[in-house]
């Protein structure tokens, strides 16, 4: 898709997230839920791409951490040329002009005491984009009309509002500052599926006007398919695979990637697969299998996966993939053959 | 349930000790010195023996010690000579304000001031000489050991060695100069002084750094305080100089007496009233209970017991009732019955005036608990299920919307025991109520400390009851 | 939350709204439509405006005075600054309320009826700019006041018009109707039953009770709002810091608020009252929010736990608010209405409280606070000095009451159509 290369706008190197558990009389610190456990990817001007993983398995947390709305414990993550964990509070709360988050739930996002003016022009004023209260609600009403509602609403509350239509506003928010960078926490998820298309459709739109680019968390697949120009694939606070959306879809080659796709509803009666199902539960963020953290219920795993964490092997320009025997993941595996130790 | 138990069991020491720190704090900077009425006005108009007097009653109940930490080990000998120059007026210009803070300085600092005061003996001024010596003749008397507790054996070792410091302390007082002392005498005395500072004394009176580390912390009226009450001993009052502990100990029935039944009444009346308002809600019935029990609760307790006093007992226009006290004096014997009784009308004004200023809020609770729970869904399940109306509110609403009510009965034990100032003083009753705000007036400092360190102790306990009473009847609550 | 509408353009009310109520509109509607408590909210602004002008009604400083002979003077006019006769600031700040609030009233009211048809928003701005004004010229005032103390010397008016009057003199005279002093009894009608010319009788210095009662309102109302004012705000600003941070300057301020919850806290009053050489309605208000502030702080802390996690915070977060901005502009006016609906009763608790310090004889014995009057009542075993503040009081107290649970329904979400 992409003619000219442009230098990454987000650069993720080695992020890691872990949440302390306590627990016992003395609130002792016993361990942690390793939530983001060192991920790294790239995301080019102009492009979305997109994070699916089951529940739980950290994406949240790796979208907040990225933009240090939690503190991440280590990594790198540059945006727009700059190291975002390295900043100081005042250069922090300056450069998060330039990334922006919005967030699933459409009922607790915006605050139920500020007008739909207030949340929208509040940015713009902070960050002197306009310099009086009057351009602010000026500039909110364009906003607003460029997201589909009616300008005259920036008087009102958000409490009048229904759940696609306070998305928009959300929406209109994190671009009214001209970001670079928005990342979409299951933007869609909450909303009725004929919303869903709508406002899939306008943050598409969007990209392009303001030249932003996205990280799409979602575990839907679906809009995963209409919307990703990249695609990285998490499991329990790692990537185990990352690769362009028509690489994913049509050569997925991590096991999970694998059993994810073809648990996902084909709309394509040509390119059926054969059904992977995973056998257990997802293990404990807490205390992951050593190794490869998928050794648990992957068909393919053998002594050594429960005993080296697969390093992200590079097996086309843009696909990398952690796992031992990526060489023998081209054709979709036959959970019904396999073994847990096949060799 | 276990862990949660025990953890807030181990709350309750620290939060203790941090009541007693604020308590203590509060009422030791409070202006205004304890037990001023006793002995107050320093001064030099003071006569030895009034001086002497204030200075063992301070003693006595540790006010010569800094509140919280002590420095005094770090005083320097110009400091001390500075303090004499000032408490003294040397050089004439000293305002009185200061001349009194600096002797209060010199009586307080006792043993902390000997090693400078031996030191500036070699003034060649022969009245700052005298000064010092007489200085002297206090700073290096010794306080006498606590003999009040511990057992029979410690007890008999502290008493002699009472009698040793005291037979010091007798010499020392006595090695003091007169104001017309002549030079020749008060060379003999600094040199009596000087030969008194034997290496042993120098030793008890320079500190090493473990000595200065105990004194920062330990010498301090609240380490003292605490110190004794590890023995149960609040001290004694600076009233009537005699124990608080027992004195308050025997408050308590009265205001036990008083408020148990009054709680009771209270609870007994309350929560058939806020049933029937529950379930009859919106009707007429519930729109009365409601007006009267709205102007029980806006009526100041001090207001209704006073009209109720004069109402009833004062003759204005009835007096059925006595006119206070908790029971009656009497020569002739009486029957278990016939003081029971006597009790019983003595304090018919003081319940009711409690159980009508408590009952309105508490059949709000019980009101809100059963509507709460009628409102649920599994009375709905239960009305469904066909069960008959009476069956569903005893048997459901009742038991479940009680709980909040009876959660609150842990509240209320601070107030159970310490009884209420307001109704004990209006009918004057001798509780806790009364004691306190005797001892209040009175600056009785140690009274006051011991029923403030009671109850909020009580008011501990009374919140953790309620929480893990909470807890045990309500599964929702968790435990982290 | 099914979104079956069309969403591009659907107002959820089909109107032709140009502009919709906040928050603060919504909850006065529904306050309004209940008719108790709006009747005693006009009852409190009844009380308070009794409170403001209670020297119109009862001073002894006549209005006009005019010995034969002699040029006009208004000694009832100066004496509401005179420090020898309102030594108290409470006294000074109503009197400065009486005559400088009143002047700058009018043109507030004026502007308020004038933007009466104007849309919300242009009328909410400029009701609030009038407001604000107003509330700032006042304040210049009142500081105008304290630094210019009038000091007069000491007549008592009606003794002299009789001496004047005894001696020949004729006297033109204006009183108030109540023609007492709030103050200074007359020895000679100590102890009076109910007259006409004393509708209350009199206490046991001779002075008249209803007057008393009168100017007690003002320490009432003083007390309660300053108190309440002076604790919500540190109990706002604690219980928003501990709620927000969580973790260890939590568990520090939760640890600091048992200890303060455990302390019995009107033994605690009493004692630290009782401590204080000359105490002043102002160490009252002082004892009074120091052991209370806890309450709010409680509150406000639970509602912050519970909205720090909400995503609109970390979209202020986001977009690059400062942590203050995000604790005080965008979490606490969603946290703070409980708080305010508790602060209501907190002021008729605060009334309670000082009247029975008061009444235990450890208030300030220079105002003539209910609690204060009751006192004598009590000394004195007189029905009309039990009675009539013990009804100021207990009106006061219940108005606040159903004011509050008024509030309290108009908040609730559940009740609301
Ligand atoms: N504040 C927190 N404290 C402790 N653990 C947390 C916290 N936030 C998230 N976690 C844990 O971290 C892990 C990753 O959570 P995260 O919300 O990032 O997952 P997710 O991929 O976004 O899931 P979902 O698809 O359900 O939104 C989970 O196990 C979660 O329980
Ligand atoms: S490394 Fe082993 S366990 Fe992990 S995905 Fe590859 S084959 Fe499966
Ligand atoms: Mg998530």
């Amino acid at each position: 898709m992409t003619a000219e290369p442009r230098p990454p706008v987000v650069q993720v190197k080695d992020l890691v997230k872990h949440f302390p558990v306590y627990k016992g009389l003395f609130r002792r610190q016993v361990g942690s839920v390793k939530a983001v456990d060192g991920i790294s990817f790239d995301i080019q001007g102009g492009e979305t791409v997109a994070m699916v993983g089951e529940s739980g398995c950290g994406k949240t947390t790796a979208g907040r951490a990225m933009l240090r709305l939690i503190e991440p414990d280590s990594g790198e993550v540059w945006v727009s040329g700059r190291n975002v964990p390295d900043l100081d509070r005042d250069a922090l709360r300056n450069w998060r002009q330039k990334m922006q988050i919005i967030f699933q739930d459409p009922y607790s996002s915006l605050n139920p005491r500020q007008t739909i003016g207030q949340i929208i022009g509040g940015g713009l004023l902070l960050h002197g984009i306009v310099q009086t209260a009057a351009e602010a609600e000026d500039r909110a009403k364009e906003l607003l009309e460029r997201v589909g509602l009616q300008p005259r609403y920036t008087s009102r509350y958000p409490h009048e509002f229904s759940g696609g239509q306070r998305q928009r506003i959300g929406i209109a928010r994190a671009v009214a500052l001209n970001p670079d960078f928005i990342v979409c926490d299951e933007a869609v998820s909450a909303l009725d599926v004929s919303v869903q298309a709508q406002v899939i459709n306008l943050l598409l739109d969007l990209k392009d006007e303001f030249d932003l680019c996205y990280l799409f968390v979602t575990h839907d697949l679906s809009v995963v398919r209409h919307i990703a120009d990249h695609v990285v694939v998490m499991y329990l606070g790692q990537i185990v695979e990352r690769a362009s959306r028509a690489d994913i879809y049509a050569r997925p080659r991590h096991p999970y990637t694998q059993a994810l796709l073809s648990a996902a509803p084909r709309t394509d009666p040509h390119k059926r697969r054969k059904r992977v199902i995973l056998p257990g539960d997802v293990p404990s963020p807490i205390n992951p299998p050593a190794g490869c953290r998928f050794h648990t219920r992957c068909p393919l795993a053998g002594p050594r996966c429960s005993a080296e964490r697969p390093a992200a092997h590079r097996i086309a320009d843009d696909h990398y993939v952690a796992c031992h025997f990526y060489e023998d993941t081209t054709d979709p595996i036959d959970v019904t053959a396999s073994s847990p130790y096949p060799r | 349930m276990l862990q949660y138990t025990i953890k807030r069991l181990l709350l309750v020491i620290p939060t203790f000790f941090l009541i007693s720190l604020l308590i203590f704090v509060v009422l030791n900077i409070a202006p205004g010195r304890p037990g001023a009425t006793g002995g107050a006005g320093q001064g030099e108009q003071q006569n030895q023996e009034q001086k002497e007097s204030y200075r063992i009653f301070k003693e006595q109940f540790n006010l010569d010690k800094p509140i919280l930490i002590n420095t005094r080990f770090s005083l320097t000998r110009d400091e001390v000579r500075r303090l004499i120059e000032v408490a003294y007026n040397l050089d004439g210009t000293a305002l009185a304000r200061d001349r009194i803070k600096a002797q209060e300085a010199l009586d307080d600092y006792r043993e902390y001031l000997v090693r400078h005061l031996v030191e500036l003996l070699d003034d060649p001024d022969p009245a700052f000489q005298r000064l010092v010596v007489n200085q002297l003749s206090v700073s290096a008397q010794q306080p006498f050991r606590n003999d009040r507790r511990g057992s029979e054996e410690r007890r008999q070792r502290a008493r002699e060695e009472n009698q040793r410091i005291g037979a010091e302390n007798l010499a020392v007082k006595q090695m003091r100069l007169d104001a017309d002392a002549s030079p020749e005498e008060i060379a003999a005395m600094v040199q009596a002084w000087k030969d008194w500072y034997t290496p042993d004394k120098q030793e008890r009176y320079t500190f090493t750094g473990r000595e200065k580390l105990s004194i920062l912390l330990l010498d301090t009226r609240f380490a003292k305080y605490w110190g004794n009450l590890l023995y149960l001993d609040f001290g004694l009052s600076t009233v009537d100089r005699r124990p608080v502990l027992p004195t308050l100990l025997g408050k308590i029935r009265y205001s036990l007496s008083l408020t148990t039944i009054a709680v009771l009444l209270a609870y007994t009346i309350a929560i058939p009233i806020g049933i029937l308002s529950a379930v009859r809600q919106g009707t007429r019935l519930d729109a009365i209970v409601t007006v009267i029990l709205f102007i029980m609760f806006s009526l100041p307790t001090f207001f209704t017991g006073t009209v109720l006093l004069k109402l009833f007992s004062e003759g204005d226009p009835f007096a059925i009732f006595p006119t206070g006290d908790f029971q009656t004096m009497h020569s002739d014997p009486w029957t278990t019955w016939q003081t029971f009784k006597d009790i019983v009308w003595h304090l018919v004004l003081p319940i009711t005036t409690y159980t009508s200023v408590s009952l309105a809020a508490l059949s709000r609770y019980a009101r809100t608990g059963v509507i709460d729970v009628i409102r649920s869904d599994y009375i709905r399940t239960a009305r469904a299920k066909g069960l008959s109306e009476p069956a569903v509110i005893l048997k459901h609403a009742v038991r479940n919307g009680m709980i909040p009510i009876l959660t609150l009965l842990g509240g209320l034990l601070p107030t159970v025991v310490a009884g209420s100032v307001v109704i004990e003083v209006v009918f004057n009753i001798p509780g806790m109520g009364q004691y306190i705000y005797n001892a209040i007036q009175l600056r009785d400092y140690n009274a006051v400390m011991a029923v403030l360190l009671a109850s909020s102790f009580l008011a501990l306990i009374g919140i953790l009851l309620s929480d893990l009473s909470y807890a045990l009847v309500d599964p929702r609550i968790s435990f982290d | 939350m099914a979104d079956l509408e069309s969403a591009v353009d659907a107002p959820v009310a089909a109107d032709a709204r140009q502009e919709d109520p906040s928050y603060g509109e919504i909850v006065w509607g529904q306050f309004r439509k209940r008719r108790l408590a709006m009747a005693c909210l006009y009852g409190l602004v009844g009380l308070f405006l009794l409170a403001v002008y209670a020297p119109v009604l009862a001073s002894n400083k006549p209005f006009i005075w005019q010995p034969a002979g002699e040029p006009v003077q208004f000694p009832w006019f100066i004496s509401l600054f005179d420090r020898t006769f309102f030594e108290n600031q409470v006294d000074l700040f109503f009197n400065t309320l009486l005559v400088f609030g009143t002047i700058i009233a009018i043109p507030v009211a004026v502007v308020f009826v004038r933007t009466r048809n104007r849309l919300r928003r242009p009328r909410r701005a400029a009701r609030s700019r009038a407001l604000v004004a107003g509330i700032g010229a006042f304040l210049l005032c009142f500081a105008a006041v304290q630094a210019f103390p009038v000091q007069k010397q000491k007549e008592v008016f009606p003794r002299i018009q009789a001496q004047l009057e005894a001696a020949g003199t004729e006297v033109r005279a204006v009183y108030p109707p109540l023609p007492y002093s709030f103050r200074d009894g007359d020895i000679d009608q100590i102890g009076q039953p109910i007259s006409r010319a004393h509708l209350l009788g009199t206490d046991n210095a001779g002075r008249d009770v209803l007057t008393r009662l009168l100017f007690g309102t003002r320490i009432s109302l003083t007390i309660g709002v300053f108190a309440v004012a002076l604790y919500i705000t540190l109990g706002t600003i604690i219980g928003s810091i501990a709620g927000y941070y969580g973790g260890r300057v939590d568990a520090l301020i939760q640890r600091i608020i048992e200890v303060v919850i455990c302390v019995p806290s009107l033994f605690l009053i009493l004692t630290v009252a009782a401590f204080i050489e000359n105490r002043s309605i102002f160490h009252i208000m002082v004892i009074i929010a120091a052991v209370a502030w806890t309450s709010p702080a409680r509150l406000i802390r639970a509602e912050f736990l519970r909205l720090r996690n909400l995503d609109f915070v970390s979209a202020a977060r986001a977009v690059g608010y400062r942590e203050r901005t995000i604790i005080f502009k965008e979490i606490l006016p969603n946290a703070i209405a409980p708080v305010l609906v508790a602060a209501t009763f907190g002021v008729a608790r605060a009334i309670l409280i000082e009247s029975t310090m008061s009444f235990l004889g450890l208030g300030d014995i220079t105002v003539p606070s209910w609690g204060q009057i009751l006192n004598t009542g009590r000394t004195t075993s007189d029905w009309v000095l039990i009675l009539a503040p013990g009804f100021a009081i207990f009106v006061t107290v219940s108005l606040l009451n159903l004011v509050g649970e008024g509030f309290r329904d108009a908040l609730d979400p559940k009740l609301r159509k």
